[in-house]
């Protein structure tokens, strides 16, 4: 678009734009109608996880216990809890807290997935039979159910991975929430490597290795993407609710689930208190599965494609 | 058919056998063992002794193993060690609850999901239709236990003017020490319902939305209406039978979550269902229980997969799951 263009030409016609493919599909995800919403509301409840230090007006375990169940007020603007520690502070710093493990559980949970997946559907045959049948069972079986055992468990045997049950509940969900991508690394491995250019890139030598990582695996990144996206709202929901019932994150350190669970106990008295911890759990994983939605649509080939020819 | 439910039937007891074998293992290589209870309390070491000894407890895995297997394949599932009555009776008994909470809820979930998804599709994009979307995505977000409390919120800030109290009840399946009536059991369902079922709704209409929609794109709803079919039969009767078909096959792979939901459900509304009974288990370390229920779980959940692959074959008779003999 220069500044010398005749008026009246478009210069687009006149010239035929080179849409980059990233430029495609960050124009396919705007165009999804919440796509904006779930950017600036991530945006903000990370940046306030992340600032949880700086922006907190108090430290989250001090305790005031003439303050006890204070409500919402300009001191404190979500209250107090049965210790008299500050709500919003809490629910700052428990936002770090459920965040991270939503992350780094999905993180983990993608890596075996893919892992298990790219095998499964590269090799087929036993190996396919035997992951397949693994992941199956684990889809059959209710995960909280396998969840509480396996926190139990490792309570019982007294293992414990950093502070407060941090690295168990990260362990346990990445343990048992691999199963979808698995799935669909498997599909996107059968269907790919009967292309040609895996074969013609067979032929000039690659091996396995080299195939899996370097030909394969790039072009199932769009599937994998999203599904992790929904995954890291899933273990939100999965952490808090663990929390919840006690066997997530260890008081004092706060989640929004012990947090809602801490609330629930005296909710006859001091209602309010159930309201803000669960109110972050449920916008958060809103803006999750309205970002995976919009993945989904802008890194759809097909609509890409038709992006292309027009 | 016949022989693919055979087959499957047959898988049943490799995977039973499979599931309790690592949980057996993995109870027992946890420190303790099954005498985790008794280790808080003041137990002298020769009680300990004593009880290792009664329940066979320095025998070989394999042995001890054994010796739960033989008599579970007899339905004696051990003793709890919190009531010290048969497990598999406690099991069975909170069976019934917590199929009663689901199955009415999965009733009422089918029904008004499909309505909504087929309404929004037919409408789509209209005001009701953008609404719902919105509403559904919502629904799909709330995590099941802080909708229970809110629900729970809502429903005691509505106070009867004739009692002072609210209207429904927030405990239990029914109201103790009353003979049971209809009434009763209705009031005391509607909040679980609620809080169960809202997700579902919101996946499930979602669901139904999108895949009436490509159907009615489809060449035999234009072929219908050319017919002279009346729009409604079009909709209701060609339409949505085949829209509504592929959620069996949904509802198949989401029942292991449906359990799930029920399990918080049932935890803050003191339903005495097998979630809670099995959150019970866990908290108290009975592991004779926590056993049980994973066991009968695991059959429910098979047996529940097995119907709605042999239900969906039954509905759409292009589905055929044996290898056709040319």
């Amino acid at each position: 678009m220069t500044a010398g263009a005749a008026p009246g030409v478009r210069q687009d016609t006149a010239v035929p734009r080179q849409e980059t493919m990233r430029g495609i599909v960050w124009r396919q995800f705007r165009r999804h109608p919440a796509a904006l919403f779930a950017l600036v509301t991530l945006a903000i409840v990370a940046g306030a996880a992340v600032l949880a230090d700086v922006i907190a007006p108090y430290d989250p375990n001090q305790l005031d216990l003439l303050n006890r169940w204070s409500p919402p007020s300009f001191e404190h603007l979500f209250g107090t809890d049965k210790q008299g520690r500050d709500m919003l502070s809490r629910i700052l710093h428990g936002g770090r807290i459920s965040l991270s493990v939503g992350v780094l559980a999905m993180t983990c949970a993608v890596l075996v997935g893919t892992a298990i997946g790219a095998l499964a559907g590269f090799f087929g045959g036993l190996v396919d039979t035997v992951l397949m049948r693994l992941a199956d069972f684990f889809l059959t079986f209710p995960q909280i159910f396998v969840l509480l055992f396996l926190s139990y468990l490792l309570r019982q045997a007294q293992i414990e991975f950093f502070q407060g049950g941090f690295g168990n509940i990260v362990l346990v969900i990445a343990a048992t929430s691999w199963m979808i991508v698995a799935r669909l690394v498997r599909v996107s491995f059968l269907k790919l490597r009967e292309e040609e250019f895996i074969a013609a890139a067979r032929s000039y030598g690659a091996g396995s290795r080299h195939l899996i990582l370097v030909h394969i695996l790039p072009n199932a990144a769009g599937p994998i993407l999203v599904a992790g996206t929904r995954g890291v709202a899933d273990a939100i929901l999965i952490e808090s609710g663990l929390s919840f019932l006690g066997y997530g994150i260890q008081p004092p350190a706060a989640s929004w689930g012990n947090i809602l669970q801490d609330a629930f106990t005296t909710m006859g008295v001091y209602p309010w208190l159930t309201l803000f911890p669960g109110f972050m759990i449920f916008i958060t994983v809103l803006a999750l599965n309205y970002l995976g939605d919009a993945l989904r649509d802008a890194l759809d080939p097909y609509k890409i494609e038709s992006a292309v020819r027009r | 058919m016949q022989r693919y439910i055979l087959r499957r039937l047959a898988q049943l007891p490799v995977m039973l056998l499979l599931i309790s074998i690592v949980a057996f293992l993995a109870m027992q290589l946890v420190p303790g063992g099954p005498l985790a209870i008794y280790a808080r309390g003041n137990v002298s070491p020769e009680a300990l002794q004593a009880i290792r000894e009664k329940l066979g407890l320095d025998d070989p895995i394999h042995i001890q193993y054994l010796r739960w297997l033989v008599p579970a394949l007899q339905g004696d599932l051990g003793f709890s060690f919190t009531t010290n009555r048969p497990v598999l009776g406690e099991v069975v008994a909170r069976v019934g609850p917590t199929f009663y909470l689901m199955g009415s809820t999965f009733a009422v979930v089918l029904v008004l999901s499909i309505l909504l998804g087929a309404l929004q599709a037919v409408r789509q994009y209209s005001k009701l239709d953008v609404f719902l979307t919105t509403i559904s995505f919502g629904g799909a977000a709330m995590p099941v236990y802080w909708l229970g409390l809110m629900l729970i919120l809502i429903n005691s800030a509505i106070r009867n003017p004739d009692t002072g109290r609210p209207f429904l009840p927030i405990g239990g399946m029914a109201t103790p020490g009353v003979p049971p009536t209809l009434d009763d059991y209705l009031s005391h369902l509607v909040l679980p319902m609620a809080a169960l079922g809202f997700g579902w709704v919101s996946w499930y209409a979602r669901y139904v939305r999108s895949s009436m929609l490509d159907v009615i794109h489809q060449d035999f709803i234009r072929t219908a209406r050319a017919k002279g079919v009346p729009e409604h039969i079009v909709i209701f009767k060609h339409a949505l039978k085949n829209a509504a078909l592929p959620l069996v096959t949904v509802v198949a792979i989401d029942l292991p979550y449906m359990f799930a939901g029920a399990l918080f459900t049932e935890i803050i509304f003191g339903w005495p269902g097998m979630g809670f009974f099995f959150y019970q288990s866990v908290v108290r370390r009975d592991y004779p229980v926590m056993m049980g229920v994973i066991v009968i779980i695991a059959i429910l959940v098979m047996l529940g997969n097995l119907l709605a692959d042999i239900l969906y074959a039954y509905l759409d008779p292009r589905v055929r799951y044996e290898k056709r003999s040319r």
